[in-house]
């Protein structure tokens, strides 16, 4: 269903409202296959909160969110879009990768049980094929030392690039990153971010919303800012950071930059 | 003196602990005065150890341990239905576990146990119209009113519990088992329940124990439990505190090897991977061990000048 042309994400028009708050007020945005867009923006603009939408962990109040070209939640039948049940929405979130700010890993099992239990109990590969992809997702982030250690005993950096590799094992179409480095002490930023630039270099789509504007700058195809709800701007971050159009951009980015 | 006096090669004497040797000697002498006590007592102990193995006797053990059990296993199933029932997005399904709970644990056993024995008295036959339908009085007998009675009790404690195991459990996880594609089931079995067991599983001993004992009750609907058993031994000879001290003997080995259970399962659930800090961590309590006189301050040792 997917080619190269057409974006792999489309979210337009969503909406999001927790009780009276408006979170997200009318969000459209293009991501193509291959391409890293960094969400940007203060806390409580609703970066998050859209990047928890786009994998229906939590469900939008208007709009629709294309990933590959299926509506994420929904089924669209006769100019109408039909609330799926919930394990079909699982069967769509295993194509989607999420890393979250405290990690999250399984605290009763193993950094390598982490990252086969979704290829054996979602995917229901075969438990040696698993392993050895694990092993495989372990190296690559630089955690096979570790690979008998339970989350606990783990530093924050190292639970991070477990989680990553937890979420690679499922093969995912897209991957989406929820203040990845945010909790963790500043010497273990520069870990998860160099496993975070392997990805992009080998072409993963990838949603990352941060606060790293280094990271932005260099690994963006296209960074996004968000206030209040809305995106004010978005556009080639080399191009955004230097000039930022936009009043909310140039203040924001002059108290971090 | 100051630090210039230090010559680096004093020795640290320690506080003596006057009052703690005292309290000691008090509660010591009061635990002897009242053993002595005892053997003054009208009670003939030479029948204790005969009662103990009396057949009734061991009839009866056999009876509570039976209790105990199928009530623990009622309360146990029944109790995780509730409370997954109580956690559910269905409002009727949670709401009627919230009323459940509400009427079983808040009737006292005893009441409930008299309810189930009487069973027969409101409803002559129980089954399906038109399928099926049999004599209450076959069905309950008093072993069942007690299962039902007690393990109902049981249940309605033990749904909170593991509601509590439950809510132990980050979201964070549930999420992330979401992320990676597992569904709702999924996630129970094999992130929730696994993680809330270590909530959950200490309660349940000591539930376990409380039942031990709480399995007395069913002598008065007529189960011959150790309990029923020892007043069945007194009614014929008048030595009715031989007979409980005999029982009581019983239930003290039943609950001891329970306790002993209890803290192998606690040892295997909490030393659980997720607290690296929980998993040094042993007994060391045993008394006159070296900790004892370490916490006495020795007889040696002085007071500073």
């Amino acid at each position: 269903m997917s080619d190269i042309t057409s974006p792999l994400v489309r979210a337009i028009n969503v909406h999001k409202s927790f009780g009276r708050l408006e979170v997200l007020k009318g969000i459209n945005l293009e991501v193509k296959t291959g391409q890293v867009v960094c969400l940007l923006g203060p806390s409580g603009g609703g970066k998050s909160t859209f990047l928890r939408c786009l994998n229906h962990l939590e469900k939008i109040d208007r709009g629709t969110i294309f990933v590959d070209g299926v509506p994420v939640g929904y089924r669209l039948h006769q100019d109408k879009f039909y609330e799926i049940r919930e394990r079909d929405v699982a069967l769509q979130r295993a194509q989607i990768g999420m890393v979250f700010q405290r990690f999250n890993l399984f605290s009763n099992r193993t950094a390598l049980e982490n990252v086969t239990e979704g290829p054996i109990q979602v995917l229901k590969q075969d438990p040696k094929v698993a392993r050895d992809t694990a092993v495989r997702l372990l190296e690559r982030v630089g955690m096979m030392d570790w690979a008998d250690r339970y989350p606990a005993q783990l530093s924050g950096g190292q639970q991070q690039r477990v989680a990553i590799a937890r979420s690679l094992a499922m093969n995912p179409k897209l991957m989406l990153f929820d203040e990845p480095t945010s909790a963790l002490d500043p010497e273990l930023v520069g870990e998860v971010l160099t496993v975070m630039r392997g990805l992009a270099a080998d072409g993963m789509t990838m949603i990352v919303v941060t606060h790293e504007v280094g990271f932005a700058r260099e690994v963006a195809d296209k960074a996004v800012f968000m206030f209040d709800g809305v995106i004010v701007e978005e556009g080639d971050p080399a191009e955004v950071f230097a000039n930022p159009r936009h009043e909310r951009t140039q203040q924001f980015l002059s108290k971090v930059l | 003196m100051d630090s210039e006096q230090y010559s680096g090669e004093m020795p640290i004497v320690p506080l003596r602990k006057w009052g703690r040797w005292a309290s000691a000697a008090l509660v010591v002498a009061v635990f002897i005065a009242l053993i002595i006590g005892l053997r003054h007592a009208q009670i003939v102990w030479g029948d204790v150890p005969k009662f103990f193995t009396y057949r009734t006797m061991v009839q009866g053990l056999y009876q509570t341990v039976l209790l105990t059990v199928s009530c623990m296993a009622t309360g146990i199933i029944l109790g995780v239905i509730i409370a997954i029932m109580r956690r559910s997005p269905n409002p009727v399904l949670s709401w009627l576990a919230w009323l459940y709970i509400y009427i079983f644990r808040g009737l006292p056993a005893l009441l409930q146990l008299y309810i189930w024995f009487n069973l027969a008295l409101a409803f002559k036959t129980i089954g399906i119209p038109g399928l099926f339908s049999v004599s209450t009085n076959t069905v309950i007998t008093s072993f069942v009113a007690a299962t039902l009675g007690l393990g109902l009790n049981e249940s309605a404690y033990y749904a909170e519990i593991v509601r509590a195991g439950f809510n132990s459990v980050d979201h964070g996880q549930v999420e992330a088992a979401a992320s990676i594609g597992m569904r709702p089931s999924q996630s129970m079995r094999r992130v929730i329940l696994p993680q809330a067991m270590r909530v959950i599983i200490p309660p349940t001993g000591n539930d376990f124990i409380n039942m031990i004992k709480g399995t007395s009750l069913a002598s008065v609907i007529g189960v011959r439990e150790l309990l029923l058993s020892e007043s069945n031994i007194s009614s014929g000879n008048f030595r009715i505190m031989e007979a409980l001290m005999s029982a009581a003997l019983w239930y003290m080995i039943l609950v001891s090897i329970a306790s002993v259970g209890q803290y192998f399962i606690e040892k295997k659930y909490a030393s659980d991977r997720s607290n690296p800090a929980s998993m040094g961590k042993v007994m060391s309590r045993s008394f006159l061990s070296r900790g004892f006189w370490q916490r006495m301050g020795g007889f040696s040792g002085g007071v500073a000048k």
